[in-house]
């Protein structure tokens, strides 16, 4: 038994079993993928459902119920695959195109010519550089400012393989100039707004017919499907904040023990708290290490909401997250074991004196400032009283902040 | 070198030509010409037509008018533009040209 589902192509209503979708949409899919790298993708794409939707509305008048795997197959071998409408392909409007579209040129791993994830031949052959620069400048930067260690495992991850000649060949693509970049960011922007303009509409538009009762029960299914997905969405965007905040407040903590602690100013003088470890280098691997400990799963769930959110077809390469995450917790396990007698408790102890010594200052100062009031006749004792109990005070709520 | 490469770039301006050369009836929607090219032999399956129209429309050789269908929604009527009618008369003579030459070389052996 199979489902009948109503979907919406090329704006017009279509009745479709479920697996004859499914194969519809694998089968478009594959189409946009192609077409996303030249300039008319979208139209030629439009055009392709308008075509398929006309020969599907050929067969309904036929007499058939729905469009079933049949329709479907023969529907694609009609239009033929995505390399069949390659026929204008040729070195001239390739290197046409790629000139005049910016994100016709994409990022990929090299893995062919890798030593880890072939992340550096990937951005070596995007940006034009020889590859061993980009790695001697990737391992100088990591060895100096860490930072490129995150960077480097969430290419890893996010970043698709170049398999096929196409990949290689956009891998390299034309000269990127910042104007590119610029546009290609736009586009990507564009592009999501688009997204989130059709997912609401289409929301909008399955909650109007149902509320018209004029449908049948399947498009009534398939809205509150609808519904629900959009809810699910909504909750994924919730957690994605949360999950971003999260990951920001770890980053700022882990980044500033890193360099050395915060500055922060309670009452009058500026302190510095101290960081956990005593050497400045063991200190900033061991942040360092947490920190990618901590934003490796975080950013990898965050990446999965943000493609459920925008119906991407993009796969995350769960293996190198693994493998990326393994690496760290085995740098974090080495540095803590390495560290173990090396922590800075000394500096905990005299920051901890300090700000004793501050915040009862200040606060004394205050206690003081409000005008004692007697409460005994004998002025003399009453003020005594007073001066007395605002030691003990201070002392009670020092006790307490700490 | 493969025979296909060199087969679908023989065809490939020829396809160009014949498209223009149809649009060059009056308003054609593209089933149509997908009729006529699949009779003809130019084209197997009916995806190589749409990049190429968009193609020629973006390069303003073709225009297009959205009409209204008694079987269905609107559809797209293809037809030339000035800049298309010009090229296609040129690439006419071209074709003329070009076909005259290959016969001749051919009858040669």
């Amino acid at each position: 038994m199979n489902k009948i589902i109503q979907i919406n192509l090329a704006g017009q209503a279509v009745s479709i079993d479920e697996k004859a979708y499914q194969s519809l949409s694998h089968y478009l899919q594959t189409l946009e993928n192609h077409f996303s790298t030249t300039i008319d993708g979208r139209e030629i794409l439009t055009d392709i459902e308008a075509r398929i939707a006309e020969l599907f509305f050929g067969k309904i008048r036929k007499g058939n119920a729905f469009i079933n795997e049949s329709d479907v197959a023969e529907a694609i071998q009609l239009m033929g695959t995505a390399e069949d409408m390659d026929i204008d392909e040729d070195p001239d409007t390739q290197h046409h195109q790629q000139a005049a579209n910016p994100s016709s040129k994409k990022l990929y791993r090299d893995t062919d010519d890798r030593v880890l994830g072939g992340v550096c031949s990937g951005l070596g052959a995007y940006f034009g550089m020889d590859t061993s620069v980009v790695r001697i400048l990737a391992v100088l930067l990591i060895l100096f400012t860490g930072i490129p260690l995150i960077a480097y495992f969430v290419l890893w991850a996010i970043l698709p393989e170049a398999t096929t000649p196409e990949d290689r060949s956009r891998m390299k693509g034309g000269n990127t100039t910042i104007n590119d970049i610029v546009n290609s960011v736009r586009q990507e922007a564009t592009d999501v707004a688009r997204n989130v303009k059709n997912e609401a509409t289409n929301v909008a538009d399955n909650l109007k017919k149902k509320s018209n009762f004029s449908n049948s029960a399947k498009s009534v299914t398939s809205g509150i499907q609808q519904i629900v997905t959009f809810l699910a969405k909504i909750f994924g965007a919730g957690v994605l904040i949360f999950l971003v905040t999260t990951g920001i407040a770890f980053t700022v903590f882990l980044l500033a023990n890193a360099t050395g602690g915060f500055h922060f100013n309670p009452g009058n003088g500026d302190i510095l708290t101290p960081s956990i470890l005593k050497s400045p280098t063991l200190n900033w691997l061991f942040s360092l290490s947490l920190l990618s400990l901590i934003l490796i799963p975080i950013g990898t769930i965050c990446y999965a909401i943000i493609l459920f959110l925008f119906n991407s077809a993009l796969h995350i390469n769960v293996k190198a997250v693994f493998l990326s995450w393994l690496i760290c917790l085995a740098m974090f396990i080495g540095i803590s074991i390495y560290s173990a007698g090396n922590v800075n408790i000394n500096s905990f102890r005299q920051f901890g004196e300090t700000l004793k010594e501050r915040s009862s200052y200040d606060i004394d100062i205050k206690i003081k400032e409000i005008p004692p009031i007697p409460l005994t006749p004998d002025a003399d004792t009453a003020l005594k009283d007073t001066e007395e109990r605002s030691i003990t005070d201070t002392l009670l709520i020092t006790t307490e902040l700490l | 070198m493969k025979i296909e490469n060199t087969q679908s770039q023989m065809r490939k301006g020829v396809l160009e030509y014949c498209i223009l050369t149809l649009a060059s009836t009056g308003e054609v929607y593209a089933s149509d010409i997908i009729t006529h090219l699949k009779e003809a032999k130019l084209i197997v399956v009916e995806g190589t037509l749409y990049p190429l129209l968009t193609r020629l429309k973006n390069a303003g050789l073709l225009k297009y008018e959205w009409k209204e269908s008694d079987q269905g929604p609107p559809r797209k009527y293809y037809s030339l533009t000035e800049e298309g009618t010009k090229f296609n008369s040129q690439l006419a003579d071209t074709w003329t040209e070009l076909s005259n030459s290959v016969n001749q070389l051919t009858q040669l052996k």
